[in-house]
């Protein structure tokens, strides 16, 4: 039995509910941390996500229906509650995509749980100007390395799609370094 | 070719530069002891955040309120388009409109008989047939006026005196009130006491 079954079956158990939990927890929070870090950036917006990320898969782990592996089932939850986020923060800011992405290299030079040199805040700025789904896209292949098979059913998108959405995304971000340069 | 590697060399054909900068260091820092304090952090919240309904809640509720409504809707049924009128009004309206309704057999009798003598019985007057299932069909929805104001040529504007003075006798108006004492308000009692 693999690991994630087993850890499946604790969490159907009533009786065993909280240890397949914190089995859950130990296994998959410091990926989904990582995934969810990308698309915030800062520490305490992605500790607010990966909390909810894990409330939340502690109420469904019920309706979990195996059809996809429990790995893609936490990333599409941590996505959707990451792009949750954002959208609810770009709501109360009024900021043009430009005037966000100089605002979150500023952000990571004042960050003191950041310390990438200024090739990395470019990328990240880089990445900054990309609409909110293909940043998910784009951070999954890119630092993830995830087939487009498994995106597809985090992203619940087909895997064409997928593809065009993520060389467009590279192509874009590649003419920012090189402006950079 | 590994997955790995074939998104590498993927990357590398569609954006050389950015290629070089996969898998280097990403410059976020973590705070110590972050992992081993998230796992209870998480915990509580749930303990303090879970609010869940019980199994079915959803579907027996659904079925509770239908009963409720259909059961509301029989009682509704049960009660005039008026009930949101106040019953005593509703009661008092059912009471005029029997009196109205006697009244206008009074009248009927007095006026075709044509005289003072009220020697025909009452059950054996031959009102129509049209009148009567009219009467008996609407009797609620005509008004008090409207059925004073009736004679066997049809509506008119007769006005309430000229129909008491049309002759009907004072003894048959004391065996109707006799007859009917328990339905009459005070007021219209003593109305048609003093009439004579």
């Amino acid at each position: 039995m693999s690991d994630d079954q087993h850890i499946i079956d604790l969490c159907l158990d009533p009786s065993s509910k909280e240890e397949g939990f914190r089995k859950l927890m130990s296994a998959y929070q410091e990926r989904l941390y990582w995934v969810i870090r990308r698309m915030l950036h800062n520490h305490p917006d992605t500790d607010d996500v990966l909390q909810n990320t894990m409330i939340k898969a502690y109420r469904f782990i019920d309706t979990f229906n195996q059809k996809s592996s429990l790995h893609t089932w936490l990333y599409r939850i941590a996505t959707n509650e990451s792009l949750t986020f954002i959208n609810k923060k770009k709501k109360r800011q009024t900021l043009s995509t430009e005037e966000m992405s100089e605002q979150l290299g500023q952000e990571l030079k004042a960050d003191p749980y950041f310390n990438g040199d200024d090739m990395v805040i470019a990328l990240k700025q880089a990445i900054e100007t990309l609409p909110e789904k293909q940043k998910a896209v784009f951070n999954l292949r890119y630092y993830e390395e995830m087939s487009y098979k498994e995106m597809s059913s985090v992203l619940e998108t087909s895997e064409g799609a997928l593809k065009a959405s993520y060389h467009h995304a590279a192509k874009k971000i590649e003419e920012h370094l090189k402006n950079y340069e | 070719m590994s997955n790995k590697e074939h998104i590498r060399e993927e990357l590398k054909q569609i954006a050389p530069i950015l290629a070089l900068s996969q898998n280097k260091a990403e410059g976020y820092i973590i705070p110590d002891g972050y992992f081993s304090t998230i796992e209870e952090k998480v915990w509580a919240r749930r303990l303090s955040n879970e609010y869940i309904a019980p199994d079915g809640y959803f579907d027996q509720m659904r079925t509770e309120v239908w009963n409720k409504l259909k059961e509301e809707e029989s009682i509704t049924d049960g009660i005039d388009d008026r009930s949101n009128k106040p019953l005593a009004r509703t009661n008092s309206l059912k009471w005029m409109t029997g009196i109205a309704a006697s009244l206008l057999l009074l009248i009927y009798v007095g006026i075709s008989t044509g005289d003072s003598e009220l020697s025909t019985d009452v059950s054996e007057m031959d009102l129509s047939s049209e009148y009567n299932n009219y009467f008996e069909d609407n009797i609620d929805d005509i008004e008090l006026d409207e059925l004073l104001a009736f004679n066997d040529e049809g509506w008119d504007d007769t006005s309430d005196e000229e129909v008491w003075d049309s002759g009907v006798e004072e003894e048959y108006l004391e065996e109707y009130l006799e007859e009917n004492i328990l339905l009459l308000e005070d007021d219209l009692l003593t109305e048609l006491l003093e009439t004579d």
